[in-house]
């Protein structure tokens, strides 16, 4: 599969929650309106309870919108589907299967006694092109329960991609992992990107993993979730592999745009919460 | 100096087994003692050496054609309640819809006392083997149901997100996910249903039996043969113990991957 072009239209949602005894409806997104072109890195960033999460699972078609809808090359979302590849932050992979069974599981699915052989084989080969890809070709005998934190990812990483999805949806996948592991994984990933031609959605809070990692980050504020503002990674310096390089004023005042974005949108908030809890008070 | 009391620590391998060996030999040397000392009649304490002997009596004539049909039975009546009480269990752990139709139900019913059904399985079924395998079954199927539909529902939901986002359909989701993730503890679930059929003999056998350890305990009874009750008791015991035993190298296996 190529191309991945996400139009994201007019996408509302929100959730009914218990509030004081009162069931009340807390709008999570509020008319989110993206454009993803075919291969583009988008990272989404903002404060937490933005709904940068909900997003990324309205894509996956595990919730549903309240309105508005999403496509994929024109193909509306309905429903998950192994078109759109899932990374989230905790690891996934089935305890009951080992590594490589994990990784050819989307495939194996499809192959049935009546495959043809070069189905098959495709299959072992985007596998083991993906093992090779993510450094899993020492743990693909093991279970995943025997993998530390980010060898889980890596291999859930390459599970979500062994079918070519036209998108992988990625949900803070190294939110649970140590600063130094996380910093390998931009590596990995990063090389990953170069090789693999998909459209990604990552969703995190570290304004400095999306600047390494993406092409394009979107600010969502929180409360309800609205696109703030958007930011390209091209003016940043790159080395010769082609990452940015982090110890540079450049950089630094880009991280600080896009913290300052987001702060703003927290304390615009706060304001409107006060502004709302005054008003309640005097009516 | 091994530290045998902190809590949760695990302790050597020989000290275990010991310590196992122990829980049986003290209540047996508590059992010799008590006896020697003549406090109760024979009648109702018969010493572990009367005990031994009736053992020798009974396997010289039918105890083995006794545990048998009575090892028959309880495989029976448990066999049968696995083989419909685990897909029921799931389906109930899995679609509210069967869970709404089958679960209050099968409450209700599992707190009948499974002899309270003698007199309608005398009744519907008669007096032959069924009769037995089907007060075992009525033991132990309710129970199944209700932990298995538990165990299935123990199942993480994002394990079910993640085989739909990897184009799983509600079938192979319900097979490659939902069964094969709750396996191991479905089959815990029966190895301790297992214990319990077999507590149920005794009361099977109440249903016109004239073989079986449960009839025979409940025959000794009536001939106030004290050391042949404690005969069946304790093979029964034995029996289990293996039956328990047999399940979790089982267990170690067929799920392998649980012990990772």
């Amino acid at each position: 599969m190529s191309a991945g072009a996400v139009d994201i239209s007019h996408i509302f949602k929100s959730f009914r929650i218990k509030e004081r005894k009162k069931l009340v409806i807390r709008p999570v997104l509020d008319d989110i309106n993206l454009s993803i072109r075919p291969g583009e890195k988008v990272m989404i960033v903002g404060a937490s309870g933005c709904g940068k999460s909900t997003l990324l699972r309205l894509v996956a078609g595990l919730e549903q919108a309240a309105a508005g809808s999403i496509s994929i090359d024109g193909d509306v979302v309905n429903g998950p589907g192994a078109d759109r590849g899932v990374v989230f932050q905790q690891s996934t992979l089935f305890p009951w299967m080992t590594v490589w069974d994990n990784i050819i599981f989307s495939r194996r699915l499809r192959i049935s006694l009546n495959s043809r052989d070069e189905q098959v084989s495709r299959a072992v080969y985007r596998s083991n092109a993906l093992v090779t890809l993510m450094g899993l070709e020492r743990s693909v005998e093991l279970y995943p329960n025997q993998l530390s934190g980010g060898m889980q990812q890596r291999a859930n990483i390459a599970r979500a991609l062994v079918s070519s999805p036209k998108v992988l949806l990625m949900d803070e996948p190294f939110g649970a992992l140590d600063a130094q592991t996380r910093e390998t994984m931009h590596k990995v990933v990063n090389h990953l990107f170069n090789v693999e031609k998909t459209t990604v959605m990552f969703v995190t809070h570290d304004v400095e993993e999306a600047i390494v990692l993406g092409d394009k980050i979107i600010v969502l504020s929180a409360n309800p979730g609205r696109v703030d503002s958007v930011f390209t990674t091209e003016s940043l310096k790159r080395d010769e592999d082609g990452i940015v390089i982090k110890n540079d004023s450049v950089f630094f005042d880009f991280k600080e745009q896009i913290l300052s974005r987001i702060r703003e949108t927290t304390t615009l908030r706060a304001t409107a919460d006060l502004l709302q809890m005054v008003a309640k008070t005097l009516v | 100096m091994i530290a045998l009391t902190n809590i949760r620590d695990s302790i050597p391998r020989w000290v275990y087994i010991s310590f196992s060996i122990a829980g049986f030999i003290i209540p047996l040397a508590v059992w010799q003692i008590i006896c020697s000392m003549h406090i109760f009649s024979a009648l109702f304490l018969p010493s572990p050496e009367r005990v031994f002997k009736s053992f020798e009596r009974w396997a010289a004539s039918n105890l083995w054609e006794d545990t048998y049909i009575s090892a028959y039975r309880v495989v029976s009546g448990f066999l049968l309640a696995a083989a419909i009480g685990v897909p029921i269990g799931i389906y109930i752990g899995t679609f509210k819809m069967v869970e709404a139709m089958l679960q209050p139900i099968n409450d209700f019913i599992r707190y009948m006392p499974a002899s309270a059904f003698i007199p309608l399985v005398l009744l519907w079924i008669g007096i032959g083997e069924s009769a037995k395998i089907s007060i075992i079954f009525i033991g132990v199927f309710f129970q199944i149901v209700v932990m298995v539909a538990d165990a299935v529902r123990n199942i993480p939901q994002k394990y079910i997100e993640a085989a739909y986002t990897m184009g799983a359909k509600k079938g192979e989701v319900l097979n490659h996910v939902i069964f094969k993730g709750a396996a191991p503890d479905i089959f815990n679930i029966l190895r301790v249903n297992m214990g319990w059929a077999w507590t149920y003999l005794v009361i099977a056998e109440m249903v016109a039996a004239d073989r079986g350890l449960g009839f025979a305990i409940l025959q000794a009874q009536r001939f106030m043969d004290t050391p042949k009750i404690f005969v069946g008791i304790i093979i029964i015991g034995i029996l289990g113990l293996l039956f328990d035993l047999s399940f979790r190298i089982m267990h170690r296996i067929f799920f392998v991957w649980s012990y990772k």
